[in-house]
């Protein structure tokens, strides 16, 4: 049994996927985050958040694939500029085969839902956060 | 034909029975979310738990409170059923903003909901063998 955890497992094949975008760097200048990115990070940027999970077992208790739900959206100042980023992000996390990461094996990634809202957290400028909620089938070996 | 065919009562039957699931299902969801943003350390004043409610068609556990926005339509039928959060800053909880990390309460809640869902259906079968007697 390897050291890492699923949800982690997840975290990394959703960074290695995204990083795949070849305008990655003029796009998502800020790069990607997990959960908040750190002050004075360039927008826009990306952030990855664990929302939930579920194991799948055997009748005997065995643990065989873990379903997470993951959100990944681009936070950034200019409307048009995160929803397009997010779109080309969004046609990378589609999965329908079995790959090998370190630990074990992604089954999938599915889009479950859109995520899309604004936040004033700051007088005078609206972050808009434009993702989606995605679901991986992972397997630690 | 009429002495043990009782297929009539069970069919009428049906549609009440499943409402109930659907309402039970649904008060089941609240009661998971709210459990979620207790286990999250989430409660401050209350406010935001005590906004998580339900609608039905024929009822609603929606209250006034702070920063609370207005309540969603009862649905058109009583097969369906919604569960809301009233505080209008829960979206910022459960995905977080620009500087501040979410704490999800609403999708482990209905994750949790799901084994809920599926206690209730198995209820199906007794619930009409009831209504045909």
């Amino acid at each position: 049994m390897s050291s890492t955890t699923e949800v982690k497992m997840g975290v990394d094949w959703l960074k290695t996927t995204i990083a795949t975008l070849p305008t990655l760097s003029t796009d998502l200048p800020g790069g990607v985050h997990r959960d908040v990115a750190p002050l004075k990070t360039v927008a826009p940027f990306g952030i990855i958040q664990h929302l939930s999970g579920q194991d799948t077992i055997t009748i005997t208790g065995k643990r065989v694939l873990t379903g997470i739900l993951y959100l990944f959206k681009v936070v950034g100042t200019d409307e048009d500029i995160a929803d397009s980023v997010y779109g080309s992000i969004d046609d990378l996390l589609s999965l329908d085969q079995v790959v090998a990461v370190d630990g074990g094996y992604i089954h999938a990634c599915y889009r479950e839902d859109t995520n899309n809202y604004a936040d004033s957290s700051v007088v005078g400028i609206t972050w808009r956060h434009s993702g989606g909620q995605y679901r991986l089938l992972i397997e630690k070996v | 034909m009429a002495d043990f065919n009782h297929w009539n009562k069970a069919a009428d039957a049906f549609p009440d029975i499943t409402a109930k699931i659907v309402s039970d299902t649904a008060t089941a969801a609240r009661k998971n979310i709210r459990k979620q943003i207790r286990a999250n350390g989430q409660i401050d004043t209350g406010n935001m738990y005590n906004g998580i409610y339900t609608v039905t068609a024929d009822n609603s556990t929606y209250q006034s409170g702070k920063r609370y926005l207005p309540e969603v339509p009862r649905p058109e039928d009583n097969q369906s059923a919604y569960v809301a959060s009233a505080a209008d800053y829960s979206v910022y909880q459960n995905y977080g903003t620009r500087y501040m990390a979410g704490r999800a309460f609403w999708e482990p809640g209905l994750e949790q909901t799901q084994a809920d869902f599926e206690r209730n259906l198995k209820k199906i079968p007794q619930a009409l063998e009831d209504a045909a007697k």
